[in-house]
């Protein structure tokens, strides 16, 4: 028996709130079918996957330079930590699958086109991604970030 | 339809989400040490890169961040005590709930279960009973109600079974895990990890071969889906919390599921039938396995399943009557009793089992009387 009277609010909104839980439950395991990122999905470790990526920024000269190196005090793994992408140039285990860390990485390389103030000379950055999925691969994808807003050259 | 609305009309015992919430609030500081050692560390998720889920979402400036992280930190402790649970319980969710919502770089499977559980848990009275909030209020002579409506554990319960069924049931569909393609790989990928551990080398050479992982794989969802049906019927509740609790020993040791197995075996007390005081134990004291009986079964029946009584001229060292009135003498009544103290489960579930249940009983019987 309820413990004190019921407005319809405290009938409704218990009801309301549990139904709408359960179907937006339901639809999220649905799409996490094709989410990357698997969001509220929970469908963990299902591949197996593995990936490199050779990444460069792209000068404004045309110079490819790998981000390994150093520049304007910047470092690539200070500059992304998470999701494995720091060391990004080893072939490593993609924990949440291939598709979820190209993802990132795609979001990763813009991040760091616009969190770079100080470099006056990286036009955009290029990753070339070279996974392998449940053992199958290699696959290729080629990603690229924004073009930054580059001062005229003196 | 009645029984839809029976799940938000009908009032239950608050004895298992007391429980649930004092093992939340440790999960929530497990969960927030990464956070904390880029803090010591004086790193700021914004210090690198990081993915809003949502343009234009509040960010706190780095100095706010770090005391609202701190103030979490307190708030799961005060959580755990029941002081000022409520509010505990609400500042730790909007800030874990926060947290994961700052960075899609954030999300993992066992932080947006742990969003899900502190949701139900900001949505039940969890501090009315085993908390400092609850000694306060009886000390001023007005105790707190022990029984709420408990359509948020319900729903707790939902949200745990689809976690089981969402991860079963994907593997099930993809065919390179059930063939044991993807468990042969990972294990491979980490091979040089398992050398390097303390696992027994007939071990790594067994899992470490294709054959294993045919079966291997099979079993595993197969684990998943019974947890997931398994708790949805009464009859095979507690052989599925068993298992549940093994699964999760078992993948919290072998893989980094972060706090996923602690909140999932937290999670399973709300599996407990929402009642309290409805076994009757009766023991007698002047027979020494009466009283073991007595004595284990009041310190560890944290679910407050029985009404112990003590009677000197009771036929049996141990009696109970069950929720349904049947009942249980001797041996059979020790293992039944004993069996459902949370800690006591474990070791004891087997011999809840037709087979095992006559090895149990016919070794004890002379002891039990």
């Amino acid at each position: 028996m309820p413990s004190r009277p019921r407005t319809p609010l405290r009938y409704w909104l218990p009801r309301v709130f549990f139904a709408a839980a359960v179907v937006g439950q339901l639809a999220l395991i649905h799409r996490a079918y094709d989410d990357p990122h698997k969001r509220f999905g929970f469908q963990p470790y299902n591949e197996s996957d593995t990936f490199r990526a050779k990444i460069v920024r792209v000068t404004r000269d045309g110079d490819r330079i790998p981000v390994t190196r150093p520049w304007f005090g910047y470092r690539w793994h200070e500059l992304v930590r998470s999701r494995g992408l720091g060391r990004a140039h080893r072939l490593r285990h993609a924990g949440s699958g291939a598709r979820s860390v190209i993802t990132f990485l795609d979001a990763a390389l813009d991040w760091v086109a616009d969190n770079t103030p100080r470099d006056d000379e990286t036009l955009y950055y290029h990753a070339r991604v070279v996974y392998y999925h449940n053992t199958r691969g290699p696959h290729f994808v080629e990603l690229e970030s924004k073009r930054r807003a580059l001062a005229e050259a003196p | 339809m009645r029984s839809w609305n029976r799940l938000f009309d009908e009032v239950g015992s608050l004895r298992a989400v007391a429980l649930w919430r004092i093992l939340v609030g440790p999960i929530v500081l497990i969960h927030l040490l990464p956070f904390f050692r880029a803090a010591w560390d004086g790193r700021y998720y914004a210090d690198s890169f990081y993915l809003p889920w949502i343009s234009g979402m509040p960010e706190a400036p780095r100095g706010l961040y770090f005391a609202l992280l701190g103030a979490c930190a307190l708030s799961s402790v005060t959580l755990s005590l029941g002081l000022f649970t409520r509010l505990s319980a609400l500042y730790t969710w909007a800030f874990v709930t926060y947290n994961l919502f700052l960075s899609q770089t954030h999300f993992h499977h066992n932080r947006a279960f742990l969003v899900i559980n502190l949701t139900c848990l900001v949505l039940l009275p969890g501090g009315n009973l085993l908390s400092l909030d609850a000694r306060r209020a009886r000390r001023r002579g007005t105790p707190l109600e022990e029984r709420a409506s408990l359509w948020p554990m319900y729903l707790l319960r939902f949200e745990a079974v689809s976690v089981y069924a969402a991860s079963g049931g994907s593997k099930l569909l993809n065919e390179d895990w059930w063939s044991g393609l993807v468990t042969f790989d990972r294990v491979v990928r980490f091979r040089h990890r398992l050398d390097a551990s303390i696992a027994p080398q007939w071990f790594i050479d067994l899992i470490t071969v294709p054959d294993f992982h045919h079966v291997f794989a099979k079993v595993a969802v197969v684990t998943e889906l019974f947890i997931a049906l398994g708790l949805l019927y009464r009859p095979t509740r507690y052989a599925a919390v068993w298992v549940a609790v093994i699964f999760h020993v078992a993948i919290g040791i072998g893989l980094n599921v972060q706090i996923f197995s602690y909140l999932a075996i937290a999670a399973l007390f709300l599996w407990a039938w929402p009642s309290t005081r409805d076994r009757v134990l009766t023991v007698n004291p002047a027979r020494p396995a009466g009283r073991f009986v007595a004595t284990w079964a009041r310190r560890l029946d944290w679910l407050a399943r029985f009404d112990l009584r003590r009677d000197e001229a009771a036929p049996h060292a141990v009696s109970l009557v069950q929720r349904g009135g049947r009942q249980l003498h001797g041996a059979e009544a020790a293992r039944a009793a004993l069996a459902r103290c949370p800690l006591l489960f474990l070791p004891l579930g087997p011999f809840l089992l037709p087979g095992l249940r006559g090895v149990w009983d016919a070794s004890l019987r002379r002891t039990f009387g």
